[in-house]
């Protein structure tokens, strides 16, 4: 029989307590909002890095990063570098690499540290602030693209909407989309210039690594390096030597950066708050619901309907909650993200799938929490209450 | 309030039961609906005993079907149509015309306007009456009305007695009150056999001349 009442209960007698409890269902989106909103800043920075380093990494065509490390000589310092620079450049020719050079670079007056890119080939891994698509058709219609930061610092300067650019006597436009967050927070950037004035830049600036797709091509670059250190130690002006990781070693560093035992620590305190949380909030404010219902569940229940029913609109207004909550939680972390901690954040989908074990987690709680508190008000409320009270 | 020593047997007429606030009279009528059971004793409707020969979803069948109770609290919940409020019993029991039923029974009481409103826009009388209405809708052979004139106007306890006289003819009507004038009212113009509860014991009724007689069970 109680099978028989259960499919008789219509669907707006499930979604009552949305109509009944909304002041209270307002309530719990935006204290739950809040609160997982911040926590999940805290859970998903690891997966910023993620989507910035190591993807790019682990999609990058290079297989090899060489680390260039030139010694100068006493008072030859800006000599030293050039040479080698120079020599490297020419040396490598239009092979496949990325070569990057260290420098620093004027922004509307203000210094900043850079690197500047030869190749757009694995534009993910040195441009991880652009979607590819949008890199490829902007490298080849301007002079130059403003990058990534490596380390972060907050400025309070203002975000320029166009910015000029000069690196030693070259003035480059940078891409002002997308570059908001690197003009005002950047360290380190790395600009991609892959005309010949940046050959001319570069072979003015240090280089500092090369990105090696093959090994062949890893071998000249070695070739390329021994030669110009070879030039340098000849005419005394100083040594070049270099390190070689894989892309697999790189990827690994990294990855342990990103993700090292403190970020899990953090992120797992993040993960158990926001459970917790979420079934604490969720139950109270469950029976909350239930008694703001209670006309309706008494109702039911004096014509046969069982607890079963009642368990049923606790789950539908829980899923409403959940995602509501799910929803707010990622604009509010949106927001946290943007105004602490400026970062354009990764796609939504990335987002929800990076996290997909919080967010799910979350969500079953807010939905079981509230069902719960639906269950324990109708089990705390005998039939008899529920009709005596006027 | 607890109940002690009620013996009672009720056939198809009307009673009123009649006792001051806290003597007893909603916890005999819920005793009544199979809603509270009784720590000793047994409650029997046309010789089935509940909670031994009938479950509580018997029961509850029973209070969709047969047994109409108005409640103390009104069950009137504010974001339901009047129409599908008043029309529950049937709808939950599957019945296919359960709308045009419910609207028969509203009509009854003069309240077919309400049909489409929502509870929670309307007075307290008038939810009082959509509430009514269910019970009616319910009790094909029992209504069991705990305090049914509470908020109703003149015109509506009018109308409200004659649907009891006319309903008491070929069911069970039983209607609780605190108002001894009313109890004196539906007695002399209705014929009503009056319950006199007081303490939760069932006492003669002096003032309204009793016609109580303790007998057996419902």
């Amino acid at each position: 029989m109680h099978q028989r009442v259960l499919k008789a209960v219509q669907p707006r007698f499930y979604l009552y307590p949305l109509f009944s409890g909304k002041g209270i269902i307002i309530r719990v989106i935006i204290i739950l909002s809040l609160v997982l909103g911040f926590l999940f800043y805290i859970y998903f920075a690891p997966y910023l890095n993620k989507y910035y380093i190591l993807d790019p990494i682990q999609e990058s065509t290079a297989q090899y990063f060489i680390n260039v490390d030139i010694k100068p000589a006493p008072y030859s310092e800006a000599e030293a570098y050039e040479k080698a620079s120079a020599i490297i450049v020419d040396c490598l020719g239009s092979g496949p690499y990325v070569v990057t050079a260290l420098t620093t670079i004027d922004v509307n007056g203000k210094e900043y540290a850079v690197a500047v890119a030869l190749d757009n080939r694995s534009i993910r891994f040195i441009a991880p602030d652009i979607p590819s698509n949008m890199f490829a058709s902007h490298a080849r219609s301007f002079d130059g693209v403003l990058i990534r930061q490596d380390t972060m610092a907050k400025t309070s300067e203002p975000v320029p909407r166009t910015t000029m650019l000069r690196i030693n006597g070259y003035a480059l436009h940078l891409l002002g989309t997308h570059s908001r967050i690197v003009l005002s927070y950047a360290r380190n950037l790395v600009l991609l210039y892959n005309t010949v004035k940046a050959r001319n830049i570069l072979k003015k600036l240090y280089i500092s690594d090369i990105l090696s797709s093959s090994n062949s091509a890893l071998e000249h670059a070695e070739l390329c390096i021994k030669k110009a250190d070879k030039t340098l130690s000849s005419i005394g002006l100083g040594r070049v030597s270099f390190t070689l990781e894989t892309k697999e070693a790189l990827y690994e560093r990294n990855r342990e950066a990103a993700f090292g035992s403190e970020f899990y620590e953090w992120m797992a305190l993040a993960s158990g708050l926001s459970l917790a949380v979420s079934l604490v909030v969720s139950a109270r404010e469950g029976l909350g619901l239930a008694a703001a219902s209670s006309e309706l569940i008494g109702l039911l229940r004096l014509y046969g309907a069982s607890v079963y029913t009642v368990l049923v609109m606790g789950l539908v207004t829980g899923v409403v909650i959940a995602v509501s909550v799910v929803a707010g939680l990622l604009v509010v972390s949106r927001l946290v993200f943007d105004l602490l901690l400026p970062v354009r954040l990764p796609p939504l989908l990335y987002i929800l799938y990076s996290s997909r074990e919080l967010l799910l987690g979350v969500f079953l709680s807010i939905v079981l929490a509230t069902a719960l508190g639906f269950v324990v008000f109708t089990r705390r409320s005998s039939l008899e209450d529920l009709v005596s009270s006027r | 309030m607890a109940l002690r020593g009620i013996s009672i047997r009720l056939y198809n007429g009307l009673y009123v039961l009649v006792g001051p606030n806290g003597s007893g009279k909603s916890t005999l009528l819920r005793v009544l609906a199979g809603i509270t059971r009784p720590d000793k004793g047994e409650v029997a409707y046309l010789g089935r005993r509940f909670w031994r020969d009938c479950d509580d979803s018997c029961i509850a069948l029973l209070r969709r079907r047969e047994i109409g109770y108005l409640p103390q609290n009104l069950l009137v919940p504010p974001y339901l149509r009047v129409v599908d409020i008043v029309g529950m019993p049937l709808w939950l029991d599957g019945v296919g015309d359960w709308r045009a039923r419910a609207l028969e029974a509203l009509e009854t009481l003069g309240a077919r306007e309400l049909a489409d409103k929502r509870a929670g826009s309307l007075s307290v009388g008038q939810r009082q009456k959509a509430a009514i209405a269910r019970a009616l809708l319910a009790g094909s052979r029992v209504l069991l009305l705990d305090e049914p004139f509470s908020h109703l106007d003149e015109e509506g306890v009018l109308a409200l007695v004659n649907i009891l006289i006319s309903s008491s003819r070929n069911r069970l009507v039983v209607v609780a009150t605190p108002s001894e004038s009313m109890a004196l009212l539906l007695k002399r113009g209705a014929n009503a056999t009056t319950l006199c509860i007081r303490g939760g014991r069932l006492t003669e009724c002096e003032e309204l001349g009793s016609a109580y007689a303790p007998a057996g069970a419902l």
